[in-house]
Order: C-alpha cells, then structure tokens, then sequence
C-alpha cells in the first residue's frame, strides 16, 4: 500500500467514525444552519487531511479539528457581511429518552438563540467537557470571559426554560 | 439546579436532530482534502478578476505556442519532460470555465494542455518538478500580465489536474525555493525544515546547512499553535538569505515549521515578522 493509499484509509476511517458529531458540533456553534455546518466541517476536515502525518502521528486529530471548526465559525463571523440567521426553519429535534419533545426542542431552540460566543462556551465546556481553561484557550478568550459568558448562558436558558415549563 | 440544566443541554446536543442530513461519504472529503493539498490557492481569491477572459491555449510542447517562453536551461529537479499524449496535440480547447477558475491565470485542461488566461504570458518555466510519465505532466511557471505576477505549480495526472499558485515573492524570495517547497507538499512529504525541536524540550535546533541567529519561545501569534502544542520562532541564515520561521509541535508530533523570507518583511526585524504572521493568521489565511 502506498503512503497515499495509507493516508486515504486512515483518514477515511477518521470520518467515518466522527462525521455526524463533528457535523453536530459545527451545526450547534453556527446557530442551527446545516448547510453552514457542512461547510465548516468540510473546510476542517481538507485542513485536517493536510496535516494528517503530523497529527496522525500525534493522535491529536479530532481536538485539532475541533478547533478548526470552532475558528473557523469565529473567524467567518467576525467579517462584517455576516450577519447570524435564526434557526433553520422546520427543524425539529428528535425525542429523547428522559427529556420531552417539547423540552427538548424548547431547550436546544434556546442554545440556538444565544448570542455565538456564549453558544460556543456551551457547546465546549459544557457539552464536550473542556475545562475552563482550555475552553478559554480553544476560543482565545480570557478564562473570566469564559465564567462570565457560561454564567450569562445558565441564565438565560434558565429563564427561557423555565418560563417555557410554567406557560 | 444549573447542573441538571447544564447536564439536559449536553444530552440534547449529543442525541443530535431527526432530521439531520445524512453522513455524507468519506471519499468526499478525501477527495476535498486533496485538492487542498495539492491547490494551496493562498490570496487567490486576491486576483479579484473575476470576469473571465478568453484564454491562450498553449501546447505543452517542445515547440508550443507564441506566448509560451523558453524553459528554464536549470530546471529544479532533472527529470524528463513529459511527453504529450496524441490527444493532446489534437483534442480541441478547453472552455476556460473548465480550466481556471476566478483568480487562476494558468493551468492544464483534461488533454495536458497550458491554458492561460488572456493578457498574461509565461516568462519562465521549469519542466515536469513532479516527474510525471506521459500522458500526466507537470510544470512550474512564472506568469505575468505585466503589472502583477504569479508562481505556479501545475500537475495532470490520472485523477485529474490540479494547480497551486501564490503570489510571487509572498512568503518566499526565489521562485526555486517556492517552488521546492511545493513540489514536495503536493507528493505528500514535509519539505525540509529549517529548524526541528531538539528532543523533548523546546529548544530549536538547525536543519542541515541552517544557522540559528536567534530563537524565541512561544511567539504571540494567535492561531498558529494549539492548545498543548509546543510553539516558537527563529531568526535563521540559509545560503546567505535570512528567514524568520514560526514553529510548532503536537504532543509526541514531529516539528511544523513556517518560513518567511526576512527581505519580504517591511522590516527585517522579529517585530515586523510577528506582525506579518498576526495578519496572516488574523485573515485566516495563514502562512503556509
């Protein structure tokens, strides 16, 4: 087997096995756009197939992608014809054991309406469970942005759950 | 409280949407990373003529045509010129929009042919860097309209063309150093560094004929290492020329280097280097 074909396998492997919850991650920092997501992902993956020997080597291909997801939503936001859409019309989340469609829907529609960067915080340090520090590092943030903007997020969803539960 | 909200977030997230687009399959992104590999279009999109002209198509032969130039008498690597396939000589142009996209000026349509986009013309060229066999090839060229000039790595081969091109003298001085340099990113190997940290530590050592003038550790480059990644620079001599480099390591990873010619800076100071690199990374566009 040649160096390519080498390369190409192991790389294949790579995106069979984490596509979906890369996809996922891309779609939940860019605000619930699908087609958005797949750009971003498919942007990461090209960068991560470039670099593959190197980080192959040094098993640190899946957070290397995520941060290159997580950027490179940053940096196509910070340009000023960018303007952030709501969620993508018609979507529903799936049910979940434990937590009611409604819930669910309500909860992830929240996630969806929080202003990006505290979207991303979320996502890092209490979705894929990054400590404070390397969610501050992952977004170049200071690590008090980092408690400040999580702590901005728990209320808003809070507010936006818990209304949502009573009416 | 805001731990059970915390932990009903995290499971909504990872259950994922019903109706999420199915997994795309992975030979597209193979395929996608590719191309990036092989066409590293750095400030492309900066070519801004979008407009597409018509195009020049030039036989990639011995006696093409009028606007071709003569090959380089010293060519970068000694390899055989490619041999045309019959085809080639005979099959009619390429519609420019097959060949060059927005940005591009020169590059081969399906038969092994040069296309160039009208206005610009060849002034230097050197044969086959890749060593393709007949019927794929492979050229290095400077192209130029007169105002603006571009360096070119163009390949044809079985899976199809594909072209890298940058601005001349954007990271490199020479155009052999340029094109050295991707010839061997697009046959997949690292080209040689400049400097490689010295065992476990962070200390930069010199790459065979290098000298280190000056070093520094972890360079304020926003972007450039990760989180965990070993990152620094250098100020190194390299057959008389003088190169700023940024380097990093992945945990247990070889050595990543980036050079910048220092005559390219505003300045050839470290200062003017660091702001050189924030841009680039600031852009998104990055070094290499």
């Amino acid at each position: 087997m040649s160096a390519r074909e080498d390369r190409d396998a192991a790389f294949t492997a790579f995106v069979e096995a984490h596509q979906v919850r890369l996809r996922r991650i891309a779609y939940a920092v860019c605000g619930g756009e699908w087609d958005r997501a797949e750009d971003v992902l498919q942007t990461a993956l090209a960068k991560l197939y470039v670099s593959w020997p190197r980080l192959h080597a040094a098993g640190t291909e899946l957070a290397y992608v995520r941060r290159i997801i997580v950027n490179a939503d940053l940096d196509e936001r910070r340009r000023p014809w960018r303007r952030e859409r709501p969620g993508l019309a018609g979507h529903d989340p799936a049910a979940r054991p434990g937590l009611g469609v409604a819930e669910r829907t309500d909860l992830l529609a929240a996630v969806r309406a929080l202003p990006p960067m505290q979207r991303r915080v979320v996502v890092l340090r209490h979705w894929l469970g990054l400590s404070v520090a390397e969610t501050a590092a992952e977004l170049r943030i200071a690590e008090g942005t980092v408690k400040s903007q999580s702590s901005r997020a728990l209320a808003t969803l809070r507010e936006q759950v818990s209304g949502n539960r009573v009416g | 409280m805001s731990t059970d909200l915390w932990d009903e977030v995290a499971a909504a997230l990872e259950a994922g949407y019903d109706d999420e687009p199915d997994p795309r399959p992975a030979g597209g992104y193979v395929a996608r990373g590719r191309r990036r590999l092989r066409t590293r279009r750095l400030g492309a999109a900066a070519g801004g003529a979008a407009v597409l002209a018509a195009v020049v198509v030039v036989a990639l032969l011995p006696q093409g045509g009028a606007s071709r130039s003569t090959p380089d008498p010293t060519p970068v690597v000694e390899a055989p010129a490619p041999t045309p396939s019959v085809t080639a000589t005979v099959a009619p142009p390429a519609k420019p929009s097959d060949v060059l996209v927005p940005g591009q000026h020169a590059g081969y349509d399906g038969n092994g042919n040069v296309v160039l986009r009208r206005g610009w013309r060849i002034v230097r060229e050197v044969p086959n860097p890749l060593h393709r066999v007949a019927p794929e090839a492979s050229a290095g060229l400077v192209v130029t309209d007169g105002e603006e000039t571009y360096w070119y790595l163009l390949d044809h081969d079985e899976v199809g063309g594909s072209t890298t091109w940058d601005p001349a003298s954007k990271a490199y001085a020479r155009f052999e150093e340029w094109l050295a340099v991707m010839t061997d990113l697009q046959r997949g190997t690292e080209p040689a560094a400049y400097v490689a940290f010295a065992g476990d530590g962070t200390v930069l050592e010199p790459g065979v004929g290098v000298r280190i003038l000056r070093q520094w550790a972890d360079p304020d480059v926003p972007g450039f290492a990760a989180p965990g990644e070993d990152s620094a620079a250098a100020k190194v001599e390299v057959d008389g020329r003088t190169y700023f480099v940024l380097a990093r390591r992945s945990p247990g990873g070889p050595t990543d280097t980036l050079p910048v010619d220092a005559s390219l800076l505003p300045a050839p100071t470290y200062d003017a280097f660091l702001d050189h690199a924030r841009e680039a990374y600031a852009s998104g566009e990055g070094l290499r």
